[in-house]
């Protein structure tokens, strides 16, 4: 994970910028507990494989949501402090099963100078040791420029 | 109860909650949720880390106050999953300042594709500084109804 300030100036379009992270179960129950208000659906998809099974599943999964900030945290270490995320659009292509090592992965696709700012568009998604892509998406993101 | 019936699915679900907005309370994100958030997720952005902002991403992941969304009640298949999310953010999510909430139903509609007959329900969720009613970002979540069989293992 990086902490270093990212600018407009040093981006190409094809550049990759990359991260794993394990959804592991202990990591799933942090997150539901941040909002235990919320709930989930009662068939126990998010706390148990049996749960998960019963509704065709083969291990309990990542909630959709948690998966969506996993990829959200992503763009947000690679902008760095000053850069401002504007808009993450994801499609969940098939579940993210618990436990799975899961490669994040940003490659920018434009970097533009409009007439709100630098702007970078990045195509983001997260894969499995399978070759799956469970989840894919697009970021659009403003970089500051080195004074 | 409406039943719509397409070419590409019949189904039935309320059309009446469509396009309502409801208003789902208001509520202030704390340091100490950012913090359990970013420990969480590993996020290791300084400005969420200590810098009096939130990750823009957590506004997905957060109560919002007691409200209730209203239900299009969807009479189809057994189960239903997140099938997309967007979300934009116009301002910066400031710890500690209130935050305002309110969602409606935009969309319900059904399709058929390689896997089978599903149904989309689209809900708009948008977030305002609760004093000035600035909007600060807004949400849309797709989720799908469908038919799934357990899994033997």
């Amino acid at each position: 994970m990086s902490e270093a300030q990212r600018y407009f100036e040093d981006v190409d379009l094809g550049d990759e910028y990359a991260e794993s992270m394990t959804p592991t179960p202990e990591l799933v129950r942090d997150f539901l507990a941040l909002n235990p208000a919320r709930g989930g659906p009662g068939d126990g998809r998010f706390t148990s494989d049996e749960g998960a099974r019963s509704i065709g599943m083969r291990a309990a999964i990542v909630p959709g949501v948690m998966s969506m900030s996993i990829i959200s945290r992503l763009v947000e270490d690679w902008m760095g402090a000053e850069g401002t995320l504007h808009s993450l659009d994801v499609s969940y292509r098939r579940p993210v099963l618990q436990g799975d090592e899961l490669k994040l992965q940003a490659l920018v696709t434009d970097a533009d100078e409009t007439p709100e700012g630098p702007r970078v568009k990045l195509d983001v998604y997260m894969e499995n040791a399978r070759g799956e892509r469970p989840l894919q998406g697009t970021a659009v993101v403003e970089l500051p420029r080195k004074a | 109860m409406t039943t719509e019936s397409t070419q590409e699915a019949q189904f039935e679900y309320d059309r009446s909650v469509v396009g309502v907005q409801v208003q789902l309370g208001e509520f202030t994100i704390s340091q100490e949720q950012v913090q359990k958030y970013c420990d969480t997720l590993g996020e290791a952005n300084p400005k969420f880390r200590a810098g009096g902002f939130a990750p823009p991403g957590m506004l997905s992941s957060v109560s919002f106050g007691g409200g209730q969304a209203l239900d299009p009640q969807v009479k189809f298949g057994n189960t239903t999953f997140m099938a997309g999310s967007r979300m934009e953010f116009t301002q910066p999510v400031v710890v500690g300042k209130p935050i305002k909430a309110q969602t409606s139903v935009k969309e319900v509609y059904g399709k058929t594709g390689r896997t089978g007959t599903m149904v989309f329900v689209v809900r708009r969720t948008e977030f305002l500084d609760a004093a000035s009613g600035d909007l600060l970002g807004a949400m849309e979540q797709s989720t799908v109804h469908r038919e799934t069989e357990a899994t033997r293992e």
